[in-house]
């Protein structure tokens, strides 16, 4: 069965989808009761709210679909923040023709993930295009997320010497969707690494009390996370060409398509700062964590205008600017 | 004493002779002196902002024979462009004196290049005098200049030698205008000079006899860095497969061949066929790299395949330094002599940089304490057509000026200071003061902040010594060069954007001082041109001011972009694609082609179905590249141009000849040339076996014959005839001499690069000179010829 117009028009077959993809789905007493909005109890702590908007393609890729993304990337985003992720909106837009099966596997796939990281869903809105209006299906979501008061994440925090630290290889969400949007076979061990980070983000938080500051860095990679924390701190970023962790099977792939893997999105990735003290035992903890085995300190800060550099295996340094547009060859 | 109201029989006259040329820390005044006293004239040398001035007095006859001996008497590297000649009032001097230097802030001031160890200082090294085995002797003939001048006027006190006080000995021959070393600013002994400090692999300083104890690493395989003129080498003992391995090893440096330095002459002779041309330049005061022909004696006895793995020719130098010839009385008649540096960093300039550099390198380090102010790498060169060529142009030929053409109506003293900032690659800036432009050393790739660094430090190093504050500065509009955006944020300076294969053009046509429109054809690699998309295979039209695009390659698509460039089999896809236009029947031929790439070439197929957007490049560089990989002579590039040059290389000078070939076919629509039938041809020749060796004359005859075609289609639109070369693929000697025959039998008078690099190591000067007429036509009102 497709995903008709009449699904959108608030009538007797939106009812319906409602009822059967999405309640069904997401089994939560707020959304159970159909009403305007989530009417929710007041948590301790100072609350974090976020928003994104989900249009990749394909749907479904190795290690994930659009559903699992949208509900990790805004608990991650919740998370980074230094919040505990406690409840989720979801607003979807539909193409008229869309398969209800496709339909309804990204959504159990989104309350597979939600429920593993503790998170309701509890609101939610659909609307149908027409087809050629949007390409099958986009999802938005808005999270909300309560902070501890003793934890304080800030760019001020971050200080000559610390250290930066990223919980395994970099680049692997991007290289396997761009694969299967080519149609390009990869072997089995490269997939989206699309994960749910707050668990581990909050032992690290009661573990350990120098992290200065987390981001994940998604689209844009880590360079460009790097920079926009560079910048905004007043610091400069040094990193080691040979300790940031990248599968060769990533590397290889991204070079022959002429992309840098410092610059492709991740989506369970986190990049700490931390003190230099610290920052051993924090990559310990997080290689004990099953599929964190490949954390390491990839680079330090030190005083500066908000460079980040790269020190490369030939022990040259290159600048990692923010990434400008389509990069034309220089080399002859 | 004279009686000057008196006068002789012939009554005494007195001259001023101002000369231009290479008569600064070359011994000229020295020289000067010892003629003046030889003719029995009094008077006076000195030096003056760049020119030297003379003014002599005595009898005329004498005069007359002092003027005639004074050029034709001067030893290289002196050399007299220019003497202009005044009687001028008596004074009545007693004597022949040397004026000190007279230092002119607002005029230009040259400055003498480093060079090679002479004769007499190597029989001094022999012989019995106090510089019996002195590695770092010198005299006013020889001896680093530029590398060691940090300040100008040229004197001691402004050279890294200012921290040695001259022993009693070295003083008096400073003083003594009759002697050898008379002002010469490096002179240094055993008793008051820097000396050589052996230190061992880990960087312990050791009281060895230091020349026993690096033979000794030299003869078991070992490699030791040895401080030079403008940087350290990594020497090892060539003869043995075994030392270059190792250090290809170290370096990380897998097939990009190595320079050799050779015993002497006869050790080259030994090894090499050389001509008349190339053995003057291998023994000129220059000192460089020269790439020549192993004879069938070193096909035997050296492993060739190590040194240059694919290539027929190989870079040669004679030793340059007292210590390189050390070096060799007890060593192999060859040595390896590469660049002591990290692939992609600038060559260690100080022994802390070179300790720390090359510690896991090499075995030994032969250091001393004369401090390299400006670091130069060894010049590269060949001899082709009978001409000098020069790859890259550094030690030896820096800062040596090259006389530029200006606009007419341009007032000399108002030329403005200007800088050609060069290309982010083999990078070179070119300064232009007056009349003269002034190329710097090769900064190299800038890939790195280290080489980032050296540009902006060796900006400001000639730039002080020419004391000029830069006014103009012409860049190339590339978005993602490093230079030119960083050097785009400096305030006050006009900019002006000059295109990559633009000032090719104008280097060229600079070199050669011409001035009327012409055509180019620029061929290389990779350069940014007008619509946004990489150029390479150009015909255009114009003059310094402006150019026109009038016939070019049709674009290559480069499937990953740079990985194109480093893997000329995606290249070679590229091309199989463009002819049979179906990505099935490509996949068909290449998964044939290349087994080796078996789980790559999806990926590289999806990107020419139109997955992602690409980069395309109307580049020869990447045609060579393609062809090479096609005929599984290159298929990865370990270094920038490797492709084409074990492809070229594959063809013997003689039997090339520019008319016999048949060539592929090929067509010109709309000013685009188009390859596919060509790429069909290849594919047909391979499959009906025929040899790579036939294939690659085919494909050379081809390309001569697209430019011999696009050049008269631009004539019958132009009227031009003048036509020039320029680019990287220049380098390429076949294709140099096989085009130049078939246009000059049109007609076309051909003009190729001699002065400068015809790669982007030359393109300073085209920027610098084209930006200087750009800015008279904006500021002075000149005739300019039209462009679009
Ligand atoms: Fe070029
Ligand atoms: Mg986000
Ligand atoms: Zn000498
Ligand atoms: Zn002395």
């Amino acid at each position: 069965m497709k995903v008709l117009l009449s699904h959108g028009d608030g009538g007797r077959a939106t009812h319906q989808l409602i009822k059967e993809v999405f309640q069904a789905s997401f089994n939560d007493v707020e959304l159970d009761k159909e009403l305007d909005a989530a009417i929710l109890d007041q948590q301790g702590g100072r609350m974090a709210i976020t928003t994104d908007t989900f249009v990749i393609r394909p749907l479904f890729f190795p290690g994930g679909d659009i559903g699992k993304l949208a509900v990790t990337g805004t608990i991650n985003d919740l998370a980074v923040s230094g919040a505990r992720p406690a409840f989720i909106t979801v607003g979807f837009i539909l193409e008229e023709g869309l398969e209800l099966d496709t339909l309804k596997q990204i959504v159990q796939s989104m309350a597979r993930t939600a429920e593993e990281a503790g998170v309701r869903i509890v609101a939610g809105d659909t609307k149908v295009v027409e087809k050629g209006k949007c390409d099958q299906l986009y999802v938005n979501t808005t999270g909300i997320g309560f902070c501890n008061e003793y934890i304080k994440l800030s760019y001020q925090h971050i200080k000559q010497g610390d250290r930066v630290i990223i919980n395994g290889g970099i680049a692997e969400h991007a290289t396997s969707v761009l694969a299967e949007r080519m149609d390009v076979p990869l072997s089995s061990n490269v997939s989206s690494d699309c994960r749910i980070l707050n668990g581990i983000i909050d032992q690290l938080l009661t573990e350990f009390h120098t992290i200065r500051f987390m981001r994940d860095p998604t689209r844009g990679g880590i360079a460009t996370t790097l920079k926009e924390i560079a910048e905004h701190a007043e610091i400069d970023i040094w990193l080691e060409e040979e300790s940031i962790p990248i599968l060769p099977e990533v590397r290889g792939t991204l070079e022959l398509m002429g992309l840098e893997p410092y610059y492709m999105a991740n989506e369970g990735k986190v990049l700490l700062i931390a003190s230099e003290e610290e920052s051993e035992r924090i990559v310990d903890f997080l290689k004990a964590i099953p599929g964190q085995e490949n954390a390491s300190v990839i680079g330090h800060v030190s005083n500066g205008e908000g460079s980040v550099f790269l020190k490369t295996s030939t022990g040259g340094t290159r600048i990692l600017d923010m990434l400008s547009g389509e990069p034309l060859p220089r080399i002859c | 004493m004279a009686d000057r109201k008196l006068g002789g029989t012939h009554s005494n006259k007195r001259v001023r002779l101002d000369v231009t040329g290479v008569v600064q820390g070359v011994g000229f005044r020295p020289y000067v002196f010892r003629l003046a006293k030889t003719h029995k004239l009094n008077g006076f040398v000195s030096n003056c902002s760049g020119n030297v001035t003379i003014e002599i007095e005595g009898d005329p006859y004498n005069i007359k024979g002092f003027t005639m001996d004074l050029p034709s008497k001067l030893k290289p590297p002196g050399s007299i462009d220019r003497i202009n000649e005044t009687y001028i009032e008596q004074i009545g001097d007693t004597d022949f004196v040397i004026k000190e230097s007279v230092s002119n802030g607002k005029l230009k001031t040259v400055f003498p290049a480093d060079l090679a160890v002479c004769e007499e200082c190597l029989t001094d090294i022999k012989g019995s005098t106090r510089f019996n085995s002195y590695p770092l002797t010198s005299c006013t003939f020889c001896g680093p200049r530029y590398s060691i001048i940090r300040a100008l006027p040229y004197d001691r006190e402004k050279t890294s030698m200012a921290a040695y006080q001259l022993c009693e000995a070295c003083n008096e021959e400073y003083k003594n205008p009759m002697d050898r070393r008379f002002h010469a600013q490096p002179i240094a002994c055993p008793v008051c000079g820097p000396n050589v400090i052996a230190v061992d692999g880990k960087g312990n300083k050791l009281q060895k006899q230091w020349l026993k104890w690096s033979n000794e690493i030299i003869a078991h395989h070992g490699t030791i860095a040895v401080k030079g003129i403008g940087g350290f080498h990594l020497i090892c003992d060539a003869t043995k497969s075994e030392a270059i391995t190792l250090l290809r090893k170290r370096k990380k440096r897998s097939r990009k061949p190595f320079a050799l330095m050779a015993r002497d002459i006869n050790a080259v002779e030994r090894y090499f066929e050389i001509n008349e041309t190339e053995r003057h330049h291998l023994k000129s005061t220059i000192a460089p790299i020269v790439l020549l022909r192993p004879n069938a004696y070193a096909i035997n006895h050296l492993p060739l395949h190590s040194i240059a793995p694919g290539l027929q020719r190989v870079g040669v130098m004679l030793p340059y330094t007292a210590l390189h010839h050390l070096l060799f009385a007890d060593g192999p008649d060859l040595l390896i002599a590469t660049s002591g540096n990290l692939s992609g960093l600038p060559i260690s300039r100080t022994n802390e940089e070179a300790l720390d550099q090359l510690k896991g390198l090499s075995d030994g380090f032969l250091l001393h304490d004369r401090e390299i102010v400006t670091q130069t790498d060894d010049s590269v060169t060949y001899v082709s057509d009978g001409k000098l060529r020069i790859i890259r142009r550094s030690r030896g030929y820096v800062p040596s000026t090259i006389p530029i053409p200006l606009p007419k109506d341009l007032n000399i003293d108002k030329v403005p200071v200007i800088l050609g900032a060069g290309g982010d690659m083999k990078n070179t800036f070119c300064v232009v003061t007056g009349k003269d432009a002034v190329l710097s050393q090769h900064i190299g790739d800038i890939e790195n902040l280290e080489t980032l660094e050296a540009f902006h430090s060796s900006l400001q190093h000639l730039s002080g010594l020419l004391n000029a504050k830069i006014d103009v500065i012409g860049f190339d509009p590339h978005p993602e060069y490093m230079i030119s955006k960083q050097l785009k944020a400096r305030k006050d300076v006009n900019f002006q954007p000059i295109y990559h294969h633009h000032a090719h053009m104008a280097a060229c046509m600079a070199e050669h001082q011409l001035t009327s429109p012409v055509i180019a054809c620029i061929l290389d690699g990779t350069g940014y041109g007008k619509d946004g998309n990489l150029w390479g295979f150009e015909i255009l039209t114009g003059d310094y001011i402006a150019f026109k695009r009038h016939i070019h390659l049709q674009p290559i698509a480069l499937p990953g972009g740079e990985a194109s460039i480093k893997n000329p089999w995606m290249i070679a896809i590229s091309l199989i694609h463009r002819f049979t236009k179906d990505i099935g029947a490509t996949g068909k031929i290449v998964s044939k082609l290349f087994p080796q790439y078996e789980h790559q070439i999806p990926l590289v197929l999806s990107q020419l179905r139109g997955s992602s957007t690409m980069v395309t490049a109307s580049s020869a560089g990447r045609l060579f590249d393609g062809i090479s990989a096609i005929l599984q002579l290159c298929t990865e590039s370990a270094y920038d141009g490797e492709a084409a040059m074990i492809m070229s290389e594959k063809l013997e000078e003689t039997d090339f000849d520019p008319t016999a070939h048949p060539s592929y076919t090929f067509d010109i629509e709309d000013g685009v040339i188009k390859y596919e039938s060509m790429i069909e041809g290849v594919l047909d020749d391979i499959d009906h076996l025929q040899s790579s060796y036939t294939i690659i004359k085919k494909f050379h005859q081809t390309l001569a014959e697209m430019i011999l075609k696009g050049v008269i289609e631009t004539y019958k639109q132009t009227n031009l005839n003048t036509v020039v070369f320029s680019g990287g693929v220049w380098n390429n000697r076949h294709l140099l001499s096989c085009s130049k025959a078939l246009l000059e039998k049109e007609g076309f008078s051909v003009f190729s690069h001699e002065k400068v690099p015809t790669g982007d190591g030359g393109i300073s000067l085209g920027q610098a000179v084209s930006s200087l007429w750009r800015w008279s036509k904006e500021n002075v009102s000149i005739h300019a010829s039209k462009g679009d």
